[in-house]
């Protein structure tokens, strides 16, 4: 193409019938369209090379991309994996501390059902002799006294049952407890509740520290009455509470503070639509640091082997299920309060 | 202050356009000198000091003025400057950090000017392979000098041999060093910018190993073999005729990501086939993400020249040279245009002109600060005031 146009140049330049303005002008133009063709050819070929080339960057891209996207998979499959085995593990672990807090109530329990138990072996032995005395009096021919007796008996052995009924009662709910939620929700006297799981904690602690000691208040309001509520769970929560009360104020007693008494309450009211229950302490309090944290599950800080962190967490979920709130009051060095406040007409 | 630019492809033909021009009454101080390695720099520079006149100069990967390019050849740019508002100063790299070297040469310049700027030309790969490093330089002169200094140039060339380049002085020169032309800025006006127009393609990869300017594997594979395969070249890697940098490392520079601030270009320049290597222009620290980019349109071109007329009117500033320092890339990738390119900005301001093909750039970059740069057309406008 070039050699052409040179062809016409030279054909120009020898015209000799043309002025040199002219030939000039001429010149210039084919000059001109020879750069505009160098130019034209120049894109062309830059064009087709570009576009190959950026066809084969992008398909390569593509397939990197495809080979990015297939380890992402992998990843996320094994991530999945990890996921639910770490979800298992810490059901296992919930698990386990629902197991270890029935292991705190064993010794709450022992204490409790030993007083049933006292009255049935007192009573099966008064029984014994009884009978003895009456099998007598049947050989004399004794009407009235085996009569008598045998009112008597028939009386020790109303009270046995009362309290072989008992024993059975607190077994069964220690049964309950260690079940792993499928309690049902029935009428429950609040009160009741609160002391039961109050006692169990604190003959719990004493079980294990002969040393401890607290003052126990309880401040009980009489309309507290009734609520529809798992009772195994909430008092659950309730133990919980008083277990961290405890731990507290223990705590604080070590440090031998002049005039320190250990006191924990509990109290119930009602307040319109809600009963609240409050587990005051007079212990260490909680730093603002730690206080947003403690609702967290596996949050703790006390030594390992003494706590799991999931106390907190786990009555947090509870009351959450009751449709009620589970807050906390703290001054740092004063003592901390946490209230169960629980909707009466939630179903 | 006036200008002339000159070329030819002799010290002899050099000789004879100075001495008409300087027949016709025009007496420069300085000559801003654009060269071929295969001229002999020390009789252009010979001649010059006979004439008086101070030498500022770099060699080139293709010169040009306005109105004419070559490969091979000489292009001067002829100032009248007052001998009071400039100095040229040169500083050797030899047995010092690039960072020492640049701030000796900013403090050099401060001790003369109180608010200096710099036209800067440096070497780029000296004879025994040392590499210097562009980015280093600027950071260096502007922590010396203050970030709001004005810093225009490019690496000298090598017509693309890559077997040394070099700057020099009336009686000085270096493949290892650097030239700067030193304005006072309260009597000289300086505007220009640097643009590339490459974008980026593709996904970011990883350098995972290097060592100074080579790099050995992108995400754990052999450089090159990749390199080449996405650009689809496998079999070029065998071919010993293979011109790396002009049929790919000049299109295809990488995008390297860097914090806070604007990807830094950096071109492919070669490769060794014996490491599986690719040699870069500038050290690639391990680590380094990146993507891959591809050549500007053609409209670039008019993008570089739309963008002068801007600040030229946006400025009210007007000139009396120029000079372009415009990337040896862009000769590769936009062939003719890259020569509009350099004659439109000389008819924006309508003033003699000279510059080179260059191995990385510095510069304004659009909207931002003084930048080391590569792919960038980065020219300058000066005016004595
Ligand atoms: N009454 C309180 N006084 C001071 N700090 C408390 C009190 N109750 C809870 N905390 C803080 O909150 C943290 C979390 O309590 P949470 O009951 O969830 O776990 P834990 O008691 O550490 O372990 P776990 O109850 O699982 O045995 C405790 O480690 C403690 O730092
Ligand atoms: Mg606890």
């Amino acid at each position: 193409m070039n050699q052409q146009i040179q062809l016409i140049l030279d054909y120009f330049q020898q015209q000799e019938q043309l002025s040199a303005d002219e030939k000039n002008a001429l010149i210039k133009a084919l000059k001109k369209v020879k750069s505009d063709l160098e130019i034209a050819e120049f894109k062309l070929e830059r064009t087709e090379k570009v576009k190959r080339t950026t066809a084969i960057l992008l398909d390569e891209t593509i397939q990197e991309l495809e080979l990015k996207r297939k380890a992402v998979e992998e990843t996320n499959a094994a991530l999945q994996q990890s996921m639910e085995e770490l979800k298992a593990a810490q059901a296992q672990l919930i698990q386990s501390e629902k197991m270890a807090s029935l292991g705190e109530l064993t010794a709450g329990i022992a204490h409790e059902i030993q007083n049933p138990l006292n009255f049935v072996n007192n009573f099966s032995d008064v029984t014994l002799e009884l009978i003895g005395e009456m099998v007598e009096e049947v050989d004399k021919g004794n009407t009235e006294e085996v009569k008598a007796i045998a009112r008597d008996v028939q009386q020790n052995m109303e009270k046995i049952l009362h309290h072989g009924k008992r024993a059975g009662e607190i077994v069964k709910g220690m049964l309950q407890h260690s079940r792993t939620s499928s309690g049902q929700k029935e009428l429950t006297d609040i009160n009741a509740l609160a002391d039961e799981y109050l006692r169990l904690a604190y003959h719990g602690l004493r079980a294990k520290d002969k040393a401890f000691n607290a003052t126990l208040h309880t401040e009980y309001d009489e309309n507290a009455g009734k609520v529809n509520v798992i009772p195994q769970d909430i008092g659950r929560v309730i133990l919980n509470l008083i277990t961290n009360a405890f731990y507290t104020v223990n705590e604080r007693k070590r440090l031998k503070e002049e005039g320190y008494e250990p006191v924990v309450t509990v109290s119930t009211s009602r307040i319109s639509d809600h009963i609240e229950i409050k587990v005051k302490d007079n212990g260490m309090g909680i730093p603002k640091k730690v206080l947003d944290k403690i609702f967290q599950p596996f949050f703790t800080t006390k030594p390992t082997g003494h706590g799991t962190g999931l106390g907190l967490s786990l009555s947090y979920d509870i009351v959450k299920a009751h449709g009620g709130e589970l807050s906390v009051h703290s001054d740092h060095g004063e003592g901390t309060v946490f209230i169960v406040s629980i909707p009466t007409n939630h179903q | 202050m006036n200008a002339r630019s000159l070329k030819g492809n002799s010290p002899g033909e050099i000789n004879i356009a100075l001495e008409t021009c300087m027949a016709e009454g025009f007496s420069p101080t300085l000559a801003v000198v654009f060269i071929s390695v295969k001229q002999d720099r020390n009789a252009v520079c010979e001649l010059l000091t006979r004439h008086g006149i101070d030498v500022f100069g770099s060699t080139s990967s293709g010169e040009f003025t306005d109105g004419h390019e070559s490969t091979g050849e000489i292009a001067l740019l002829l100032l009248d400057i007052r001998k009071s508002n400039y100095c040229v100063l040169l500083e050797s790299f030899d047995g010092k950090t690039d960072e020492e070297a640049a701030a000796t040469l900013a403090k050099k310049a401060l001790r003369k000017f109180s608010k200096p700027a710099f036209i800067l030309c440096s070497s780029f790969f000296s004879v025994d392979g040392k590499v210097v490093n562009g980015e280093v330089l600027v950071r260096s002169i502007e922590s010396v000098v203050g970030p709001q200094v004005n810093l225009f140039g490019g690496m000298a060339g090598d017509d693309l041999s890559f077997t040394g380049s070099w700057v020099f002085t009336n009686d000085q020169a270096s493949d290892y060093g650097m030239v700067a032309l030193v304005l006072n800025e309260d009597k000289i006006d300086l505007q220009g910018m640097a643009i590339s127009g490459w974008k980026p393609l593709g996904v970011f990869m990883t350098v995972t190993k290097s060592e100074k300017n080579l790099i050995y594997t992108i995400d754990d594979k052999p450089a090159l073999e990749m390199y080449l395969r996405y650009l689809g070249e496998e079999r070029a890697g065998s071919d010993e005729q293979f011109d790396f940098f002009k049929t790919v490392g000049g299109h295809y520079p990488f995008q390297i990501e860097r914090e806070g601030r604007q990807a830094l270009m950096c071109t492919p320049i070669g490769y060794d086939k014996e490491k599986e290597a690719l040699v870069c222009e500038a050290d690639v620290p391990q680590g380094s993400r990146f993507r891959f980019s591809t050549p500007p349109d053609f409209d670039i071109i008019e993008t570089v020249i739309e963008k002068a007329g801007e600040l030229k009117s946006a400025t009210q500033a007007e000139a009396e040279a120029l000079l372009i320092f415009s990337c040896a890339g862009r000769l590769s990738a936009l062939g003719p245009l890259a020569t509009q390119e350099n004659d439109g900005l000389a008819d924006v301001w309508n003033v003699p002109m000279a510059g080179f093909f260059t191995y990385g750039e510095f510069g304004r970059a659009v909207n931002g600060k003084h930048e080391f740069h590569s792919t960038t057309c980065s020219w300058v406008a000066l005016k004595e005031k």
